[in-house]
């Protein structure tokens, strides 16, 4: 994944009603020490997640592709871990 | 311990809690709801001595992959050509309750999730689970069972293709005589 990725450089501005302001304020400051920019991304990207979860759709983006077609067509072989994962017994009930 | 389909009216949401409270609220507000309009689908693993007690649970659900750049060949290859979206499981929640961790269980319902997983993908397609852990020991118990990662921002997902996942299955099958013979599924390979 490039390293730009990760930079908080693009911009999203909004407008919103005085009170709207204030009570993003309020919160702002109980949650993430008063960084409204913080609070707004945080909360839109909680909800993007639920709504991309919900659609039941994600896209393959520029930065995974490679990642994302490697993995499907030369599947890793699996892990020691997993065929003894899939080969175990119901694990002993609770004493 | 079995592990069924969650029944709010049998099982206790109300008290489950397994430290992660995004988890907790999934399972008590939203779970129930998104079963009965079979959006999808959440199993609880339950005592076998107190069967309302959740003892951790998982979900999963259908989800696809849209590249709007996908190449006929690639499509080809990867035998999605003509899909709308590449098909895939999302295993939305897995979680063990607090009183009840480092005992094995959240590989239990890893496995029984898997299976499930395997099923559905042998019955209507699905190349890859996908999942995205909320913290770090959470990636590390994924990544050993060869969940790898595909992106980390602006949250981190996971993807373990089905071939691996088949593959070490058929290990199990082979050694296995019952798990046939109540698999009532095609007994060829899966064709990814």
């Amino acid at each position: 994944m490039p390293a730009t990725s990760h930079r908080r450089d693009e911009r999203i501005s909004l407008r919103v009603t005085s009170q709207e302001k204030n009570f993003i304020t309020q919160a702002a400051a109980l949650e993430t020490s008063g960084d409204i920019t913080r609070f707004v991304a945080d909360a839109a990207i909680r909800a993007a997640r639920l709504t991309i979860e919900e659609r039941g759709v994600s896209a393959v983006t520029n930065e995974m592709r490679e990642r994302f077609y490697d993995l499907l067509f030369n599947p890793p072989p699996p892990s020691e871990a997993l065929i003894k994962l899939m080969a175990s017994d119901v694990p002993d009930d609770l004493s | 311990m079995r592990i069924v389909p969650l029944d709010p009216a049998l099982h206790d949401r109300g008290t489950f809690t397994c430290g992660n409270t995004r988890a907790d609220a999934f399972l008590k507000t939203t779970a129930a709801q998104a079963a009965r309009y079979l959006k999808s689908a959440t199993f609880v693993l339950l005592r076998t001595d107190a069967e309302q007690t959740i003892v951790g649970f998982y979900t999963l659900a259908q989800h696809g992959y849209r590249d709007g750049e996908l190449d006929d060949e690639t499509a080809r290859v990867l035998k999605v050509q003509g899909l709308e979206q590449i098909p895939m499981i999302l295993l939305g929640q897995l979680g063990v309750a607090s009183d009840f961790q480092g005992r094995g269980f959240g590989g239990f319902l890893l496995k029984d999730a898997l299976t499930r997983s395997v099923s559905i993908a042998q019955e209507i397609g699905a190349v890859a689970v996908v999942t995205d852990p909320y913290d770090d020991p959470a990636r590390d118990f994924y990544a050993k069972y060869g969940f790898g990662i595909l992106h980390e921002g602006p949250f981190r997902r996971m993807m373990l293709p089905m071939r691996t996942l088949a593959r070490a299955m058929a290990g199990k099958h082979r050694h296995d005589r019952d798990v046939r013979e109540v698999t009532p599924l095609r007994p060829e390979k899966h064709p990814l």
